[in-house]
């Protein structure tokens, strides 16, 4: 299906991508020709002249709008999937994920529509101007009605949030017991939140070793090292022995 | 609409007015649906973002897929030992 729409577009797109060119993707100019003017006859197809199509805004806007999403839906959601899993009795937990999942099918014009008329007007008159005080170019402007970057980005964020938060409670679910465990033992104490953040995410890191810091009641080693039992580096179960 | 569709125009601060892919799309593929040029132009932004689109979750696939491994087999290694 998807080989499919690809090859449809790109039979479709031929004669704009010749026509076009590399100024499609480094041009700012979008205009769509003379109505009075000739027409023109190349590549297969006629069109009016002084036509120009320049994407370089969109593709950047398009870029930079996920960037923000992204920026902020992941530490969101990998938050809202640790509380989930970790920190809600078992009954809240499930009710909790429902709603995340319910959150999940809600068609995006409706979350776009909320975002034109609530979500924008509330960012232009109580956020940005917490936001101006920054003395970073970026962050200054007039923000008008709320429709710009970061209201799209934003409201990017909200659409993907319950998918990565899903995904990334299934991924927490996959940890093991006997590092949270371990992590409790060696010092990270549960009530500050380390015995479940740290060793629950160094597992599932990529790069390993890295995984958790012990808290102040951490035991040491002969070089006074605090090692972590915590991350998934270390032998398991531990051992006093390790070194 | 929540972008401000402005088109041609690059964000230069967090609440300008500026365009993506998909609102130009939305926003401007009925006025030229009679032009073969634009159509097919559309056409193209669409394989552009399609593109964009594709490689975002190939590589989003391709993280989960090593987290998730990392975690299975450590969680296994973890239970046999």
């Amino acid at each position: 299906m998807l080989a499919l729409i690809l090859v449809v577009l790109i039979v479709k797109a031929w004669p704009a991508i010749l026509i076009n060119g590399w100024g499609f993707f480094t041009d700012s100019v979008w205009h769509t020709g003379a109505q009075y003017g000739s027409s023109v006859h190349s590549h297969g197809i006629t069109y009016l002249g002084g036509q120009k199509y320049g994407a370089l805004p969109q593709i950047i806007g398009t870029l930079e709008t996920s960037a923000i999403a992204l920026i902020i839906a992941v530490p969101v959601s990998v938050g809202a999937a640790l509380i989930v899993v970790e920190r809600l009795p078992r009954r809240i937990a499930a009710v909790v994920g429902i709603f995340l999942e319910l959150l999940a099918g809600i068609p995006s014009v409706v979350i776009g529509l909320w975002g034109v008329l609530t979500f924008g007007p509330f960012i232009a008159t109580y956020i940005a101007p917490v936001l101006n005080k920054i003395p970073i170019p970026f962050f200054q402007g007039d923000p008008g009605h709320g429709q710009g970057l970061l209201v799209s980005g934003l409201v990017l964020a909200v659409m993907v949030i319950p998918i990565v938060a899903s995904t990334a409670r299934d991924l927490i679910r996959q940890v093991p017991i006997l590092p949270r465990e371990g992590a409790v033992a060696l010092g990270m104490f549960r009530r500050r939140g380390r015995a479940t953040g740290h060793p629950a995410l160094g597992w599932l890191r990529p790069g390993r070793g890295r995984g958790a810091r012990p808290g102040p009641g951490a035991r040491r080693d002969h070089r006074g090292w605090p090692w972590s039992a915590a991350s998934p580096s270390a032998r398991w179960p531990p051992t006093c022995t390790r070194r | 609409m929540v972008c401000g569709v402005a088109l041609g125009q690059v964000a230069t601060n967090l609440y300008a007015a500026m365009i993506t892919i998909a609102a130009n799309i939305v926003q401007n593929l009925d006025t030229v649906i009679t032009d073969q040029l634009g159509v097919r132009t559309y056409a193209e932004l669409a394989l552009v973002l399609l593109v964009i689109t594709l490689a975002v979750n190939v590589v989003a696939r391709v993280m989960v897929r090593r987290v998730s491994g990392t975690a299975l087999a450590d969680r296994e290694r973890a239970v046999t030992s």
